[in-house]
């Protein structure tokens, strides 16, 4: 630096060296606030591109999670209201056992008629079970009761099981298995089954036609009883799933949230340590001004 | 050796130093005047009025007073001057555009999109829901008020934007003016051989202002007038005219154009480069946002008419213009009858009853979908916007980091400037002394000279 220094140099210089220590000071002073290093997208553009879809991924995650948190409840709902179906099939079994045995009397009968009747009311309750106004076994009509609750008869409006999406880039899993899958088969509904089942207990008046009745009653209640197993071993697997599913989901969200972080967060210290010392060079440059400012020859000659 | 001579000696002495004391003080007075240029007296010797070997000479003569210029570095300073002020002017423009794209809070595009296609999400697992189908009728409505507000507040800053050019070239036209007079001013004092040092000072203070504006190019005549042309040739001011740039909107945003009689004017640097590129990318994002709106609600409106609504009918489009022009992100509004009626939203799969959420679904996974186009782009929703907020942070960014480096530049060569023309207080004390002591000495001088000549007339007593 060989050159003329001239009053406008100096106070120049002076005013650049102070404007560069402040903006030093106000960018520290900026991410030790914020805690974030990228507090605009022109402080780190990738960066901010990369935290930008981390945040996205992590909200379509816990939105993910929600989904999966309800599809979750529903199947668990599925599960203890098929468990009860279960235990009533159970009882069925025992009753057309006895009513088929040619020690029960005709009054037995018409007791065990009398218990089955009640028993159909019940199993229409649990395919009929609503959750939150939604009838738990509608499958795709959830505002329709899958039978109707006075005659028994099933929905004629079509249902499909209900399949809903809980992981992203994964096939949606089955939520909801519609009643018609568990409460009838081809030809007839566990109602019909357990109305003729009944009314040969009560005696239509030929008992040969009526033991053959409760034979194909019978026969029947096994398919439905095979039929409710295998319903509850597709929820179990579905159950699981979803579980399996929210578990992923958790640590990825945590992992991305970690991503995150290590792009925008700052290094405490370091900043901290940067603010101190832009404050030092400030301090430096306002005090050696006061010294070069006071300096001049007008001062020494009179 | 003449009596008379030495008086003539003593006499150009004292106007000599005294002429110097008045330069320093007008040196001192503009010390911080920036576009000041150290004055100097320049002095030289007078020769011997006679022809003898032993007569001295005839004292000191003023030739001028100097101004210390350098006109390389005055040009340097120009040009340096441009590009800071483009930049600067640029960087001016981006700004506002950036604080629109710092989208990570709620309120901005990037949260209603989210918001947008989580309530399809929602209405996966409960497809008969009427709160669902509301929600997702609501964050559709806030997906497109974001759309149309951010689109606005563009369309503003353009605007503004384009004021401000509109202020800078009637700037430009004063200066020019300015610039034409004092052509002629300094053209009648050169022709009558006068100082005119103060006129070339602020003439070129004037060419620093202007070149912070534009870019030109400066020929200097014979007279000392300066011809002012754009970088095309085309002249801005020749002698004492004056050609007027000219601000012209055109159709159909109304951004300004600029015209030099009648054409287009060539500017390549300055503020108004600055501010016309600033412009030009406030006009790119605009229409990337105009694409993006575009190609969602294309994507979104495909799928909802293959779905079933509630009863069971064929889906609608869900999104409309609310003008009748192509779906921008200006007109981009949720259909009214789907608004009215949340029932109408098509969630269900064709061929599946109502209460399928398949549509839905599908609809919620666009977002993420790698295969959306939006003008150029490729990529999916989320993706694509976050490119173009990596972009406008990287436009902002690289006039920035441009802009640190150029300010260094110019502080270099203004400081260059300063070492050789500007006023330093020092040297000035300095030459106050020298001319006060030298003005004594000559009064002495002058005094010694007195005496000798009253000596010579008492002889005579």
């Amino acid at each position: 630096m060989n050159f003329r220094v001239t009053n406008n140099t100096i106070s120049d210089r002076l005013t650049r060296q102070i404007n560069n220590a402040r903006q030093k000071q106000a960018i520290s002073q900026e991410q030790l606030a914020t805690g974030k290093k990228i507090n605009r997208p022109s402080d780190d553009p990738f960066g901010t591109a990369v935290v930008l879809d981390l945040r996205n991924t992590q909200t379509s995650l816990e939105q993910f999670t929600k989904v999966a948190n309800l599809a979750n409840t529903s199947l668990t709902d599925a599960d203890s209201a098929l468990n009860s179906y279960q235990n009533l099939l159970d009882r069925v079994n025992s009753l057309l056992t006895q009513g088929l045995s040619d020690t029960s009397t005709s009054e037995a009968k018409k007791i065990i008629a009398i218990e089955l009747d009640s028993i159909s009311q019940d199993i229409l309750k649990i395919a009929n079970t609503r959750s939150s106004e939604r009838y738990i076994f509608g499958g795709t009509q959830q505002d329709q009761a899958p039978f109707d609750p006075n005659t028994s008869l099933a929905n004629p409006n079509q249902s499909f099981s209900k399949l809903v999406q809980i992981e992203p880039n994964q096939p949606p899993v089955e939520t909801e298995i519609t009643a018609s899958n568990i409460f009838s088969n081809t030809t007839k509904s566990i109602f019909n089954t357990l109305a003729d089942a009944s009314a040969a207990l009560k005696g239509t008046g030929d008992p040969v036609i009526d033991k053959a009745t409760l034979n194909t009653s019978l026969l029947e209640l096994d398919g439905f009883i095979q039929q409710a197993n295998s319903t509850i071993t597709k929820i179990g697997k579905n159950l699981n799933q979803v579980q399996s599913a929210l578990e992923r989901l958790g640590q990825s969200s945590f992992s991305i949230e970690e991503q995150a972080q290590s792009i925008e967060a700052i290094d405490f210290a370091k900043v901290a340590t940067q603010l101190v010392e832009s404050g030092r060079a400030l301090d430096a440059i306002l005090s050696s001004s006061s010294t070069i400012n006071k300096r001049s020859l007008i001062d020494f000659l009179g | 050796m003449s009596i008379n001579l030495s008086f003539d000696i003593g006499q150009k002495a004292l106007r000599a130093n005294q002429l110097g004391l008045t330069v320093t003080g007008q040196n001192i007075a503009n010390v911080n005047n920036p576009s000041y240029s150290r004055q100097e007296v320049i002095l030289t010797s007078v020769a011997s009025p006679s022809k003898l070997s032993t007569s001295p000479g005839g004292g000191v003569d003023v030739i001028s007073i100097q101004s210390t210029k350098n006109q390389f570095i005055d040009s340097r300073l120009r040009t340096e001057t441009s590009t800071t002020g483009r930049l600067s002017a640029q960087q001016q423009a981006l700004i506002p555009l950036e604080t629109t794209f710092n989208d990570t809070g709620t309120g901005g595009i990037n949260s209603a999109l989210n918001t947008f296609f989580s309530s399809f999400r929602n209405l996966d697992i409960n497809p008969a829901s009427t709160s669902l189908r509301i929600n997702v009728v609501e964050s559709a409505n806030a997906l497109a008020t974001a759309f149309n507000s951010t689109r606005n507040r563009l369309t503003d800053i353009q605007n503004q934007t384009d004021k401000l050019l509109q202020a800078d070239v009637s700037n430009i036209n004063s200066l020019l003016d300015k610039i034409a007079k004092l052509n002629i001013e300094i053209g009648d004092t050169e022709s009558v051989n006068a100082n005119n040092n103060e006129l070339i000072d602020q003439r070129s203070d004037l060419l620093n202002q202007l070149s912070e504006y534009i870019d030109i190019n400066i020929t200097k005549n014979e007279d000392s007038s300066l011809t002012i042309s754009l970088s095309d040739g085309r002249a801005l001011v020749l002698n004492d005219k004056v050609f007027q740039l000219e601000t012209t909107s055109t159709p159909p945003n109304g951004l300004t154009n600029i015209t030099l009689n009648g054409q287009a004017a060539v500017i390549k640097n300055g503020r108004i480069k600055g501010l016309l590129d600033g412009i030009g990318q406030i006009g790119t994002k605009i229409s990337d946002l105009d694409n993006l709106a575009n190609t969602i609600s294309n994507r979104v409106n495909t799928l909802h008419q293959n779905g079933l609504d509630l009863d069971g009918n064929a889906g609608t489009s869900f999104f409309v213009s609310s003008d009748g022009n192509v779906i921008s992100a200006a007109n981009l509004s949720v259909s009214s009858s789907i608004k009215g009626n949340p029932r109408l939203l098509a969630a269900a799969e064709a061929g599946k009853s109502s209460g399928d959420g398949t549509n839905a679904r599908q609809i919620a996974n666009l977002l993420t979908d790698n295969n959306s186009q939006v003008g150029s782009r490729t990529g999916s929703f989320s993706s694509i916007y976050s490119s173009f907020v990596a972009e406008v942070g990287q436009a902002l960014k690289s006039t920035e980091d441009v802009l640190s480096t150029q300010q260094a530049i110019l502080a270099q060569t203004n400081e260059q400037r300063n070492a050789f023309s500007g006023v330093s207080l020092d040297e000035e004390t300095v030459n106050l002394l020298r001319y006060q002591r030298a003005f004594e000495a000559a009064a002495r001088f002058l005094k010694v000279s007195d005496e000798i000549t009253k000596t010579i007339i008492a002889l005579g007593d």
